[in-house]
């Protein structure tokens, strides 16, 4: 069965990965004439053809910078569109966002060109900028939503509680607390607008672009051609690699928060039922089944989770029980002896009206409750 | 609606709607965009070339057979690949990659002097002399049948093995238990995916600049054709041809909503499935 499997695994990675393989031996064929199987010489010729002209560097610089510029600011308004999505689950702002995906690109680019110097943005790469950005807001969103979860809410509001304003928290607590999402989001917004062929064609005027400078060279010669393919496939590698690392950490969050769900019930029995089966070596802990290698993990999550809060913060360590949500919830775990810590760490550094008005005039916070 | 996330809906609101009113306008100007004259001049002339006719059959064709035949292979591929996590992620590789890499690979194994042409001295050129669009549909195929194939693995999740499992223990055989439960389980997210895709082929360019006939012309080329063959007093004949383009993807994506709400599982549908 397992070694069905494999086979199956090994069919399909290669499945994906030959069809590249030409890419790689093009780019290298100096000479590739008739009918032969191999290359008749190999070498540098496509580089050196790529690097020596002048319209390929600065096509292949001005992709890039365009969509550095795209995915920085595609973020940064996809950001709180994100969040307001995430929180209201609505259905119109979730269409509105994808609108631009169902409007030919074609389209969008033609339209834009009409109207876009009457605004003062005549043929020029700010105008190329400006066209990529809807789809790649929409893209940007769509990576950004999933980040804002429960956990990333309850770092929020702890943050909130201990005093931070909400600049330092969105810069020093849930930016970082999202960094893979945001991460993902940049390298999808920039893959997006790093690809757009017909929006650079019509709105650019004739300036060179990674995308309209490659398709002449696939049949006039393919070595530059494959060469400018592989650089063309460097970022969307690098997003897929990105999504990769999101995904295990969704993956690892959600074991995370499975074992410690204060939920109750069958699905933390299924729960601890599916981990104690997945666990090599069990133990038993406190909340409930769990392994060693688990702890470790757990351990180590739980110094990363504490980091995100405290330490750009400043706090001390001794608070940080509080700053972990999992703790929580965890049956005998440690919210109370944080909530003290805190307690006497914010007496002596926070002045009387602060404590007053966080606290109600009282040591204990209602942050556990 | 908070007032900091305004201004991405405003973004994208602004160009998207301002765009499509942009080509709208360009589309009803006569003679060079920027004269005075404004009519259906260009709409006349665009409806009654055989060209323009032709080239949207040919751009529906290649988009609902790409779209059709991409669906059947996402499911196989999903039901074949549901248990493999490394499978899974090798499927992400091609998704990743930019549509025009993909039509360029094309080219490197099937044009002229290609691969398939160096392997087996036949077939080389294929994407040259093809005029029904199967080098287009190869490409998008290839291209989109893993994007799907992703979406209906995320949907073949716990509580579907559940209901399958339920199904079987009912007397279910492989056949009922894939009509009854699993496409049902798959219709939306594969319904979703394929009308992103359909839409994004009908207006796409660069795969069919590369990789398609050049006679009958997809409508994206034969937009870029129709100004590049007649300077740009033609470009309100490309901007009908581009709005028939999104019309035809307005209309799938409401077709799409339509037939999603009827097939919605209703929330007592969904409890008692859980």
């Amino acid at each position: 069965m397992r070694r069905g499997r494999r086979a199956v695994d090994a069919v399909v990675v290669a499945a994906v990965v030959v069809p590249f393989l030409p890419l790689l031996v093009q780019a290298a064929a100096d000479r590739w004439h008739g009918r032969a199987l191999i290359p008749q010489a190999m070498g540098w010729r496509g580089v050196r053809l790529s690097v020596d002209d002048p319209i390929l560097v600065r096509a292949i610089g001005a992709s890039l910078a365009v969509a550095a510029v795209v995915a920085v600011t595609a973020v940064s308004l996809a950001w709180p569109a994100a969040r307001y999505l995430a929180q209201s689950r609505s259905r119109f702002g979730g269409a509105m966002l994808a609108a631009p995906l169902l409007v030919p690109p074609l389209v969008l680019g033609d339209g834009l060109a009409a109207w876009l110097p009457a605004v003062g943005l005549r043929s020029g790469y700010a105008a190329i900028a400006v066209a990529h950005l809807p789809a790649s807001i929409a893209y940007a969103a769509l990576a950004l939503v999933p980040a804002f979860g429960r956990d990333l809410d309850e770092l929020d509001a702890t943050a909130a509680v201990l005093g931070a304003s909400p600049v330092r928290r969105l810069v020093e607590v849930v930016v970082p607390a999202a960094r893979r999402h945001v991460g993902l989001a940049l390298a999808l917004a920039f893959t997006v607008s790093w690809s757009q062929y017909a929006t650079s064609l019509t709105v650019g005027g004739g300036r060179p672009m990674l995308p309209l400078v490659l398709v002449p060279f696939v049949r006039r010669d393919p070595q530059v051609a494959a060469v400018l393919g592989l650089v063309f496939l460097a970022p969307p590698a690098l997003t897929l690699a990105t999504a990769a690392r999101t995904a295990g950490h969704r993956r690892d969050q959600g074991r995370h928060r499975a074992r410690f769900t204060p939920l109750g019930g069958p699905w933390s029995e299924t729960w601890n039922a599916a981990s104690a089966t997945a666990c090599s070596r069990p133990t038993s802990t406190v909340g409930g089944e769990g392994c060693a290698g688990d702890r470790r993990r757990r351990r180590r999550r739980r110094r990363s989770s504490r980091s995100i809060v405290a330490r750009p913060l400043g706090f001390p360590s001794v608070i940080l029980p509080l700053a972990s949500p999992t703790d929580r919830a965890r049956p005998g775990g440690t919210a109370h002896g944080g909530r003290v810590l805190v307690s006497r760490w914010w007496r002596r550094h926070r002045p009387e009206r602060e404590l007053g008005r966080v606290g109600g005039g009282s040591v204990g916070f209602p942050l556990g409750d | 609606m908070p007032l900091a996330a305004l201004p991405a809906f405003l973004v994208v609101g602004v160009l998207t709607v301002g765009g499509v009113i942009g080509v709208v306008r360009t589309s009803l100007q006569r003679g060079l965009v920027g004269g005075d004259g404004v009519g259906f001049d260009a709409w006349a002339r665009t409806l009654a070339d055989p060209g323009f006719r032709r080239a949207v059959g040919f751009t529906l064709w290649a988009a609902l057979v790409s779209t059709a035949v991409a669906g059947v292979a996402a499911v196989a591929l999903a039901l074949s690949l549901r248990r493999s996590r490394r499978a899974r992620a090798a499927l992400a590789v091609p998704v990743a990659a930019p549509h025009l890499v993909v039509a360029a690979l094309a080219v490197l194994w099937v044009g002229p002097g290609g691969l398939v042409d160096r392997l087996v001295g036949a077939g080389g050129g294929a994407v040259t002399v093809d005029r029904s669009a199967w080098s287009v549909i190869a490409v998008y195929v290839a291209k989109e049948a893993p994007f799907l194939a992703l979406l209906a693995l995320a949907a073949l999740d716990e509580a579907t093995t559940e209901l399958e499992a339920t199904a079987a223990l009912l007397g279910a055989g492989p056949w009922a238990r894939l009509r009854d439960v699993i496409l049902p389980r798959l219709f939306v997210p594969l319904g979703a995916g394929g009308l992103l895709i359909a839409a994004f082929m009908i207006g796409a360019v660069e795969v069919p600049l590369l990789v398609g006939p050049s006679s009958p012309r997809m409508l994206g080329p034969y937009a870029l054709d129709v100004v590049r063959l007649n300077g740009p007093a033609a470009r309100a004949d490309a901007a009908v041809a581009e709005l028939t383009a999104a019309a035809i993807t307005g209309t799938l994506a409401l077709a799409a909503v339509l037939v999603g709400r009827r097939h919605r599982p209703s929330q007592a549908g969904l409890a008692s499935e859980r």
